[in-house]
């Protein structure tokens, strides 16, 4: 009796073993007929920080000239700016006034 | 029992009683469905009924009774969103497995290894999967409920002297198998055997011979008909998908399979709730060999392996074949089918080790007295 309890541990072992790598080969095949690869996991965005999404209601503003508007980071790209001088507050949400 | 050993059992319980319940619920508030309502309530409470009421008149194994019924729940459920009549039929057809249970237990309780069980029970399974090649018009599924069969056969025969003669049930059911063409079943009914002789006998030159024998019948029968042996298309695979991780109300035309409830229940409810169901049976199939380590006489103990390895070896060839990694199409998850026969030789099956479980309690009990009588 002794011999078929180990043996029946041995047989467990194989049986939680072949469980898991059965899940892990059924969801790496489900990840991958729905178009996620691992390889693409470390380059989407960190939990917490929210992918900006255009409001469609609102449309880019555009200058007399036909292009559009662009932020003074954006028009500085060598950053020649002194660092603060590209956030100035917004007058909708400058309740203070400052 | 204790209040620390019964709390964590009470836990599970109530949370299998829960999802079940909220399994129904939600369909039931989405649709307004009346049937759905009842449903809602009458599968938690019949759970509730068996797990406590005959759990304790039977003295079952509650852990693998509330597993298995919960997988029931999960297979009525499976047809609740999109066809709450069809859900009915399928609670309706629990309840002769419910009975067949119970006869498994009963049965479990009182039998003991001879060799009339072992012929009478080996002769009553080779019927049982011979019967369509017998009588071609005959259309029942009865190749699960012979396997339960022929496992007490084997068991007998295993448990005794000449655990050579096991042999004999055990290829006769296998050269049956693909006879009639249940390639998948005979598989599993191949794999569970060599574990079995594994376990039990432990020579080496009965296992190696177990196996090459196995592997020229199967080998044999891939030469003779390399048509019956495919796998699952993509599309099937590519549907299921199509469903994603939480479920889509819509279902599609036609389902890959009529007998198997796991592409409904993926549909409806989603890749991760059926992924996370058919991890499910792990337990059930550990708590079977717990079962079997416990258990006093070797005719018990592999009694309850076979018992333990069939529908976990079931669902792991389901779980593979519905990816496409193997080449059996027709395979359904343990407890998710809609066959009433299929169903019945499953329910049989927990209550065989529902049963074998009794009997170590009892075994346990009675030591308990003689040891408090020797003091």
């Amino acid at each position: 009796m002794k011999q078929l309890r180990s043996r029946f541990r041995l047989i467990s072992l194989l049986l939680v073993c072949a469980f898991l790598l059965a899940a892990a080969l059924c969801t790496g095949t489900a990840l991958k007929a729905a178009g996620i690869s691992l390889a693409s996991l470390p380059s989407l965005p960190p939990l917490g920080i929210s992918s900006p999404t255009p409001d469609p209601s609102v449309s880019p503003s555009v200058s007399p000239g036909g292009e559009p508007t662009l932020s003074p980071a954006e028009s500085d790209p060598a950053g020649s700016l002194p660092p603060g001088t590209d956030n100035t507050p917004d007058p909708e949400y400058n309740v203070f006034g400052l | 029992m204790n209040r620390k050993q019964s709390s964590p059992r009470f836990r599970f319980a109530f949370a299998a009683l829960l999802l079940s319940a909220l399994l129904f619920l939600l369909p039931a508030v989405r649709s307004g469905d009346r049937r759905l309502y009842l449903l809602a309530a009458l599968v938690p409470a019949f759970m509730l009924l068996c797990c406590t009421v005959l759990a304790r008149l039977f003295s079952l194994d509650r852990m693998a009774l509330t597993l298995s019924l919960f997988l029931c729940s999960v297979g009525i459920a499976a047809f609740a969103p999109a066809d709450p009549d069809a859900a009915v039929a399928q609670a309706l057809r629990c309840i002769p497995g419910m009975a067949a249970l119970l006869i498994g237990a009963v049965l479990m309780r009182s039998l003991s290894s001879s060799m009339l069980s072992a012929v009478s029970s080996a002769f009553l399974g080779l019927l049982m999967l011979s019967a369509k090649l017998l009588v071609p018009t005959f259309s029942v599924p009865l190749a699960e409920a012979g396997l339960a069969l022929l496992l007490v056969s084997v068991a007998s025969l295993l448990s005794g002297r000449g655990s050579g003669l096991a042999l004999i049930p055990g290829f006769a059911a296998l050269i049956l198998l693909l006879t009639g063409g249940e390639i998948a079943l005979a598989a599993l009914w191949g794999l569970t055997f060599l574990l079995l002789i594994f376990a039990a006998d432990g020579r080496i030159l009965v296992i190696l011979s177990a196996f090459c024998v196995t592997v020229f019948l199967f080998f044999g029968y891939s030469r003779l008909f390399p048509a019956d042996f495919k796998a699952a298309d993509t599309g099937s695979l590519n549907m299921l998908i199509s469903a994603g991780w939480t479920g889509t109300d819509i279902l599609p035309g036609e389902l890959p399979s009529a007998a198997s409830l796991f592409p409904r229940l993926s549909l409806h409810f989603g890749l991760l709730f059926a992924g996370l169901t058919v991890l499910l049976f792990l337990p059930l199939s550990l708590r079977g060999i717990f079962i079997a380590t416990s258990s006093r006489t070797r005719f018990h103990a592999v009694i309850s392996m076979g018992v333990s390895l069939l529908p976990a070896l079931q669902a792991l060839a389901a779980l593979l074949s519905v990816f496409g990694f193997l080449p059996f199409p027709g395979v359904c998850f343990p407890f998710l089918t809609s066959s009433l026969p299929d169903l019945c030789a499953e329910l049989f099956m927990i209550g065989m080790l529902c049963g074998i479980s009794a009997r170590n309690e009892a075994d346990l009990a009675e030591d308990a007295h003689l040891a408090m009588l020797a003091k």
